[in-house]
């Protein structure tokens, strides 16, 4: 009889981790709809679309970590370097489109790689490693904007600033094709291509076997260091783009404006693991965590919670998560 | 005592055990036998209390009791797992880990020095209590988890497949080690596949078959036919026909190994299986790794005439080698994945993967079921099926055979004397001699990282 109950309750955790997420998402809907009649507009969902892709693509990048079995907490720093290397391409230094998209680009690239040559240059634990390097890139921005935030007529020696945010760039965070914004676009085409990448690619599978077993995959002949530099770089890339959709729809460059998405990023990647009952990271499972926190902020703001209270939710979801994918990992063992 | 009645384990749809009757006595030392998968490994949970029975009656001198972790060790029940790492704190110094931390009262490294030291006398070592458990070999290892066991007073000791890993010489040791312990009253429970153990030290034997009793008394009354049968329900032909080799070398090397700062010559020929034997330690996994590109430095082998230098696996396996490596779970098998994704590994297609797990004869329900379900025999198979996908000229095989049963073995060697039919050329290394005897066509032996004889098989 207690063998009964035992499986009974295994099953039922089971099924919450499958469609719990999706029901989560629902029922949040639902209780935003009925206690405010501004949540279910179109305004308010395009700006929720708005704030998960920025959320997403940070998560997408610390899901590619996770895979590898690494782990990468400079994405939010990572972020917050590319809105200003933008900023500061436009407005400082006047130059057009193409610059000011591929120079915070570059940069996450640069942030990827330094994440790679600590970790698996010099083998330090993933964890700690990647939050010294959030640090160090913190104080880069600040060092280099002197704690300042980069904005359209700022005033610099001599006058204003020469350039400004153009509306080309603005289009990114702020532009819509035809109802939808184009950043929801945006975000499915990096989503779904990613998706694609690791399920059906060989070399997106070997991403899973590092991460499953790296020396299995070493004696296999995948060159574990080399798939483990890719997360890296993939990570630091994702996190840049998030940036430069941060920064075109804030039109300014704050500094450590992305500090705050980390732990939004993360709680999303662990949510994702829960999504489909698997208990390891997945791309589509991240989205899905990224629309949940973003519904779930959204709701809390309209209702007046102020912000800093709503980081006691984040913190709550994130242990949430974490817990539920620690059950399904013992369930499988 | 401990008894187990008419007991049933399922889990999910599947059967395990069923309707099956057990009991140790204090005193006894009790061989438990069957092929992977027959349920051993459930019933040695179901009497640690990591398992719970789905029906049937459990009882401790007696008393009908439902076990837990914690309950089964109250009862002084203690499991010696296969994998001692697991069950070791490796950093940490000897005496930490022979005195079970429930016994501690107060922490005065002194006095527990002078404890584990007499605990570790009486499992026969004698090695300094302050150094790290990670810095001795598996023998040790073994007995300093007999030690903690004598120290939360056990009175029931699991064994799970102690042998299978140990030199003959380490072996004895431990089995003389077991009948003193047994003479002193400790009720023990002996998982091996070698018959000479069971015949020098059990005093019964229980034989699982898909999880039924099929036999149970002493094991010196069986005649080795009847072993064979109550294990698989079929005998098996003791010879097998060998692959002829080309009169062509396909592969020859003058490889250094670092462990043993030795220097190593070998030759094979195309179609042939070239046995490497040797004890545990003898250099035979790093021969294997040398040839592979995981011996850290560069290697220079020729392979059919054209020489190629090889210091990564991603050399070697460019060059057509395949390596199945000595330690499965953790060097060979990606355990969260399905089976078709261990299967694909290498060549990255899934064509033909069902083709090959049936031409090992692997027993699975379906190839998206996770490989770690499957019993130890089936992964290992898993394994060698990576490098079937695809062609591959040289196999390195490192103990193919370790801890698998006699049917899975016997489809092994099936597998690989075929492969040396088709010319490919096979490296298959063993501890044990008759084993090499049977597949190899010729046979070099080790020890400590040199050549030690040659000769035909």
């Amino acid at each position: 009889m207690a063998q009964l109950v035992v499986k009974e309750r295994k099953r039922i955790s089971g099924h919450i981790g499958q469609y719990g997420t999706l029901l989560a998402i629902l029922g949040l809907i639902a209780v935003f709809t009925v206690t405010n009649d501004q949540f279910l507009t179109y305004a308010n969902f395009s700006d929720i679309i708005k704030s998960v892709s920025i959320v997403s693509l940070l998560a997408l990048g610390v899901t590619f970590s996770l895979i590898v079995g690494g782990f990468d907490l400079s994405v939010g720093s990572t972020a917050s370097l590319a809105t200003i290397g933008a900023a500061a391409s436009l407005v400082l230094h006047r130059q057009e489109l193409l610059v000011a998209l591929l120079i915070p680009l570059a940069l996450g690239i640069l942030v990827g790689l330094l994440n790679a040559l600590v970790t698996i240059k010099f083998r330090l634990p993933d964890l700690l490693a990647t939050l010294a390097i959030m640090y160090v890139i913190n104080g880069i921005q600040l060092t280099y904007t002197k704690g300042f935030s980069i904005y359209d007529n700022m005033p610099i020696e001599g006058g204003t600033a020469p350039g400004r945010f153009i509306p080309s760039f603005l289009f990114i965070g702020q532009g819509t094709i035809g109802p939808i914004p184009f950043v929801a676009l945006l975000m499915l085409v990096f989503f779904i291509g990613a998706h694609l990448f690791l399920t059906y690619t060989r070399t997106g599978r070997e991403f899973y076997y590092v991460g499953s077993n790296a020396e299995a995959a070493h004696r296999s002949g995948i060159a574990v260091n080399r798939i483990k530099l890719y997360a890296y770089v993939l990570s630091g890339l994702f996190a840049a783009i998030g940036g430069i959709i941060l920064a075109s729809r804030i039109g300014t460059g704050q500094v450590s404006a992305g500090a705050p998405l980390l732990m939004d990023a993360v709680a999303a990647a662990y949510i994702g693991y829960a999504v489909f009952g698997t208990g390891r990271p997945n791309v589509i499972g991240t989205l899905i965590g990224a629309i949940l926190i973003g519904i779930l902020l959204n709701g809390l703001t309209m209702w007046d919670v102020p912000y800093y209270a709503q980081d006691i939710v984040k913190g709550t979801i994130l242990i949430g998560a974490l817990g539920l994918s620690y059950i399904q990992k013992k369930q499988r063992t | 005592m401990i008894r187990l009645e008419r007991i049933t384990k399922q889990y999910g749809d599947v059967t395990v055990l069923d309707q099956l009757s057990f009991s140790l006595k204090p005193g006894d030392i009790h061989g438990l036998l069957g092929l992977n998968g027959a349920g051993k490994s459930t019933l040695i949970k179901l009497l640690n209390g990591t398992a719970e029975p789905t029906s049937g009656e459990l009882s401790i001198d007696g008393k009908s009791i439902r076990l837990t972790p914690a309950e089964a060790i109250r009862h002084g029940i203690i499991t010696v797992s296969q994998e001692v790492d697991d069950a070791l704190y490796l950093d940490l110094p000897v005496y930490e880990n022979v005195l079970p931390w429930q016994t501690v009262k107060r922490i005065r490294p002194q006095r527990l020095k002078e404890r584990a030291k007499r605990v570790l006398s009486r499992v026969g070592l004698e090695v300094d209590p302050t150094r790290p458990a990670g810095h001795f070999p598996l023998s040790v290892k073994q007995r300093l988890l007999i030690a903690r066991a004598l120290e939360s007073d056990a009175k029931y000791l699991l064994l799970d497949e102690p042998t299978a890993a140990l030199s003959e010489t380490d072996a004895d040791a431990l089995l003389e080690l077991l009948q003193k312990l047994a003479a002193e009253g400790v009720g023990i429970v002996l998982v091996t596949h070698r018959s000479n153990e069971l015949t020098r030290v059990t005093s019964t034997s229980t034989f699982l078959r898909d999880g039924r009793v099929v036999y149970d008394g002493p094991y010196q009354l069986l005649s080795s036919e009847a072993v064979q049968t109550f294990l698989s329900g079929t005998t098996f032909d003791a010879a097998l026909e060998k692959a002829v080799p080309e009169d062509k070398i396909c592969l020859s090397a003058q490889l250094t190994l670092p462990a043993f700062q030795s220097e190593i010559s070998i030759e094979a020929y195309r179609g042939e299986v070239l046995g490497i034997g040797g004890l545990t330690g003898s250099g035979k996994t790093e021969l294997m790794e040398a040839l592979f590109g995981l011996s850290g430095i560069r290697q220079s082998i020729t392979i059919d005439g054209k020489e190629h230098v090889i210091k990564e696996p991603t050399d070697a396996v460019r060059e057509g080698f395949a390596l199945v490596p000595e330690e499965r779970r953790r060097h060979g098998l990606f355990l969260d994945e399905t089976i078709e994704r261990n299967v694909i590994a290498v060549a990255g297609k899934a064509t033909r993967v069902s083709d090959v797990l049936a031409s090992l004869r692997v027993r699975y329900a379906n190839v998206k079921q996770p490989v770690r379900e499957l019993s130890g025999g089936n992964q290992q198979k898993v394994v060698f099926s990576k490098w079937l996908l695809e062609d591959r000229d040289i196999y390195l095989l490192d103990e193919p055979t370790k801890g698998i049963d006699i049917a899975a073995k016997q489809d092994v060697y099936e597998r690989v004397i075929a492969l040396a039919k088709q010319g490919k050329t096979v490296l298959f290394t063993s501890s044990e001699r008759h084993e090499l005897e049977r597949v190899a066509n010729r046979i070099l032996w080790l020890d400590r990282g040199q050549l030690a004889e040659k000769g035909g098989a």
